[in-house]
């Protein structure tokens, strides 16, 4: 996926009595990512399709707490962020470990992809989420630190030090 | 695992898939909530209403007179702002009429629907008000129902 799209802000101010359309214009140019986001921190594709769902859904309703300034699209994509980690830790486990392992591993390199998600599920929830946006999806930094309301720096703090323990979890 | 082969299967973790009715099911969601919320918001205020009009008068008695009062000087200006209220309100209404006539969609069914229970709330609310003028409580209900059959016409216009 390109990061040209990610520099497209959408205001849904600027579309003052139809919030609804702007936040189409976002499904449309970035459902792919929000729904590859949801899948690996929910391990299944139905899951990650209820939870963009509830993710349109209450930024929907919370247009009234959405901060003018930043994008629709970054607003979407910090309550789908919420939303899985709160589903995982409602779980009581790692998200990523519900993986669906037997459909991964018919893939060629599969075996490699599947000790990373589960890797990944180790990793405190801050370094998941950033390293999950930035590695995984391609995010600028800029974005992430919008999405998660951290300093740039510490978007890439905290991505230096996802990658450090994923090696360390990886060579174990 | 080198950075750089860190960096590489991460970027095919990426996972993509099709899902055509995806977004049609979210709108379905949205209506379905939002018809939810203004049922509920009708309901509620045609139930204050309909108590305000079935309590009786001995019950009343003593609630209206610790409800706050407004002074002869602030009623004749809360009357006026109503009434101008009502009147934009009124405009508004004669502006929907035509798609409200006939409704041709299920939504527009269910916005006439809701403007008619809109309607009886603020008959019932407006007879209580004529006996208790001073009353501050029914001021603010009526406003609230004002404001909601404001919105809902609103809506219908913005309806397809």
């Amino acid at each position: 996926m390109s990061g040209e799209v990610l520099a497209l802000p959408i205001d849904i101010f600027a579309s003052k009595g139809a919030p609804w359309a702007a936040f189409e214009e976002v499904y449309r140019l970035h459902g792919a990512r929000l729904k590859s986001m949801a899948y690996n921190l929910l391990g299944n594709e139905q899951d990650a399709e209820d939870a963009v769902q509830e993710a349109f859904l209450k930024a929907c309703r919370g247009t009234e707490s959405f901060r003018g300034g930043a994008a629709a699209h970054t607003w979407v994509y910090r309550i789908l962020v919420n939303l899985c980690l709160d589903e995982g830790r409602r779980r009581g486990r790692r998200p990523v470990m519900a993986v669906d392992v037997d459909a991964a591993s018919r893939e060629a390199g599969a075996d490699l992809r599947v000790a990373l998600r589960q890797a990944m599920g180790q990793l405190p929830v801050r370094q998941r989420a950033v390293f999950l946006m930035a590695a995984v999806e391609g995010l600028p930094h800029g974005e992430i630190a919008t999405i998660l309301e951290i300093s740039e720096t510490n978007s890439r703090t905290l991505l230096l030090e996802a990658r450090r323990q994923l090696q360390e979890l990886l060579t174990k | 695992m080198t950075p750089e082969e860190l960096d590489r299967r991460a970027g095919e973790l990426h996972h993509e898939w099709e899902s055509p009715g995806l977004w049609g099911r979210i709108e379905r969601a949205r209506r379905g909530s939002r018809r939810w919320w203004w049922w509920a918001g009708a309901g509620v205020a045609a139930a204050v209403a309909l108590g305000l009009f079935l309590a009786p008068g001995p019950r009343r008695a003593p609630v209206s007179a610790k409800a706050p009062l407004l002074t002869e000087q602030a009623l004749a200006e809360v009357e006026e702002a109503e009434a101008a209220y009502r009147k934009s309100i009124d405009k508004l209404a004669r502006v929907a009429a035509p798609k409200l006539a006939g409704p041709g969609t299920p939504l527009l069914r269910a916005y006439a629907e809701k403007l008619a229970v809109l309607d009886g709330a603020i008959g019932t609310l407006q007879a209580e008000v004529a006996r208790n003028g001073f009353n501050t409580h029914l001021h603010v209900q009526m406003a609230a129902l004002y404001r909601d059959k404001q919105q809902t016409l609103e809506q219908v216009l913005h309806a397809q």
